[in-house]
């Protein structure tokens, strides 16, 4: 945690909005991330978080408000690239099917790096062991890979241009209990081994609780709580965030209590 | 063997809702034989939850679909699967639809699926009543009755109204009012809370709990999260490759995990309070009975796994406070 009070800021959000017709999917969101820290981004359906990623990494524009990269030299969307890379939560759907891993691996190292095959080839492999897959998996289609093993190779591509920062959107939530464990210790070793940072946009508390150091509660477009992770989800300020926390299960699950903190929320809305 | 089952239970308690007891099931795919599941035995009590919880390929889906009759395209099958004193393997096609139709129903991970999109909620909602004999005045009667009960606005206007006029929590909502409109002995309801929002899944929850708890049926909640079905069940069974590997009251699973997957299952998971512990993530990816190893089909991703664990499938045999199939349930504690 104390990592995230060190470091250049690497991306400053501000006022950022994003309108789809006359719908308000981002409302003046801002944020900013430190070099080797990790922001979660915490929100249900409908909460903004995944167009907010998106307007990170540029997949969509900002109605209003900007992103900056500060000390970033590069420039255009190929700038933009070799600093933020993007993770989705279904690793198939970026997946070129007639390439090989280690093709897919070798593509982006050829489009920003001026390099002999050799070198390309020799940096493919260190990004296949360092995710823990085989030569031969590299070798291999994506569909003939395991949902965990394609999201290690989305992984190990993402890396291979040693972005700045990595924006990872519901990455681990369609995989395995045991296999999302894995991904997630992956993750966690990569930044404190690199100083990346991470944007992590996800629903699942606990999960962003392991991967994050900083976080933002998002609700209809707008940040409800933010602050560092442990702080606010041992003491959270918002009754939205505390209805986020009670309705998570465990043993012993009151929920009596998810019930008030939804009357409680709903209250508000109507005094506000 | 299946007469036996059938009326010994039907003189002691007037038939559990489930019992499903050596249920094994091969399929046939390009001209290879592949197993599914493997001696698999459970029971849901009246008035009981039973959580069943397993990853990809343990064939958790496969086990609740069993209850309905509905076994995959070509499969042998054997053993026994006795719903409400009626044995489902062999069963013809109207016993299947009479069972269907009046003592077991089933709630999907996607309500937009269990539903028409082009007829009205009424329709869905009365359907089943109506096939039972009811007359069309009291279907609609009850069917209101049952929107009010899970909590939807206005019950009279929405049997009017259509599918995508419902966000997912809502129409779930509605699919579990049809699926307890018939007053089923046993609902089965696979991931039904998966797709939700968290927030929407607590209120999920405890609707299903509370007419769970009103109507004293038997249910089945299949999941791939232990601590929602620790949460919520009063008993767990944990499958893997197609075998029951645990199974015990839920809070003994959950404190006191004896094989060493549910062990690896709970270490797998982040915890939400507490120190903020490292993962202990089990290495490898789950299997299928069909690619698992002989002997414990765990025994490759296992810590503890000593040569004779290959030697043979362990059978489930009581370990404190759960019943366990591995040949040294909880050592790896004690380690």
């Amino acid at each position: 945690m104390s990592d995230s009070q060190n470091g250049e800021t690497v991306l400053r959000a501000t006022g950022l909005s994003k309108l789809f017709k006359s719908t308000v999917a981002v409302d003046d969101v801002s944020f900013s991330l430190k070099r080797g820290s990790s922001l979660g981004v915490v929100g249900e359906s409908g909460s903004g978080k995944s167009t907010t990623a998106r307007m990170i990494v540029g997949l969509e524009s900002p109605s209003s408000g900007s992103v900056e990269f500060p000390g970033a030299t590069g420039s255009g969307r190929r700038g933009r690239a070799r600093l933020v890379q993007m993770i989705f939560q279904d690793p198939f759907h970026s997946f070129d099917p007639r390439i090989t891993i280690a093709e897919a691996l070798e593509e982006p190292l050829r489009l920003h790096f001026d390099w002999s095959r050799e070198r390309r080839q020799a940096r493919v492999a260190e990004l296949l062991d360092q995710v823990g897959l085989s030569t031969r998996q590299g070798g291999a289609l994506p569909r003939t890979l395991s949902g965990g093993q394609r999201q290690r190779a989305a992984i190990a591509r993402a890396l291979g241009i040693e972005p700045a920062i990595l924006v990872l959107d519901e990455a681990v939530a369609a995989l395995d209990v045991s296999i999302q464990a894995q991904v997630l210790v992956l993750l966690d070793n990569i930044r404190r081994d690199t100083g990346m940072s991470y944007v992590f946009v996800s629903h699942d508390l606990a999960v962003v609780r392991y991967i994050t150091t900083d976080v933002i509660v998002m609700r209809s477009g707008r940040v409800v709580e933010a602050g560092q992770t442990e702080q606010v989800l041992a003491d959270p300020q918002h009754p939205y965030t505390r209805l986020l926390l009670d309705s998570v299960p465990r043993p012993g699950w009151d929920l009596d209590r998810v019930r008030r903190g939804r009357l409680e929320l709903d209250s508000m809305k109507e005094t506000s | 063997m299946m007469s036996t089952a059938t009326n010994s239970s039907a003189a002691a308690a007037a038939a559990a809702p489930l019992e499903i007891s050596g249920l094994s099931i091969t399929v046939q795919v390009d001209g290879e034989s592949r197993p599914l599941l493997d001696k698999v035995s459970l029971s849901v009590a009246k008035g009981e939850i039973v959580g069943l919880v397993g990853e990809s390929g343990s064939g958790k889906s496969v086990t609740s679909r069993s209850a309905l009759g509905l076994f995959p395209g070509h499969a042998i099958t054997t053993g026994s699967v006795v719903v409400d004193g009626v044995e489902v393997i062999g069963a013809s096609a109207a016993q299947l639809l009479e069972l269907r139709r009046t003592r077991a129903s089933m709630i999907f991970q996607d309500p937009r699926s269990s539903v028409n999109p082009v007829r009205r909620l009424g329709d869905f909602l009365t359907e089943g009543l109506r096939a039972r004999g009811v007359g069309r005045a009291e279907a609609n009667r009850t069917a209101i009755g049952l929107l009010e009960e899970v909590g939807i606005r206005d019950p009279a206007r929405a049997m009017r109204r259509f599918p995508h006029e419902f966000s997912g929590g809502m129409l779930q909502r509605i699919v579990i009012a049809g699926a307890l409109s018939i007053g089923p002995r046993l609902v089965l309801a696979d991931e039904a809370t998966t797709a939700l929002d968290v927030t929407t899944q607590a209120e999920v929850v405890a609707l299903l709990k509370r007419l769970q708890a009103e109507s004293g049926t038997g249910m089945l909640f299949v999941t791939h999260d232990l601590e929602l079905a620790a949460a919520l069940c009063d008993r767990i069974v944990v499958m893997y490759a197609g075998r029951v590997v645990e199974t015990g009251a839920a809070s003994a699973i959950f404190a006191e995990p004896q094989h060493p997957y549910t062990v690896g299952l709970l270490g797998s998971n982040p915890r939400l309070t507490g120190e903020r512990a490292t993962l202990t993530p089990i290495v490898g990816r789950p299997l299928a009975l069909a690619e698992a190893p002989a002997g414990c089909a765990f025994r490759d991703r296992c810590p503890i796994a000593v040569p004779a664990c290959a030697t043979e499938v362990p059978a489930l045999r009581p370990s404190r406070a759960t019943e366990v199939a591995c040949i040294m349930p909880g050592d790896e504690k004690a380690a």
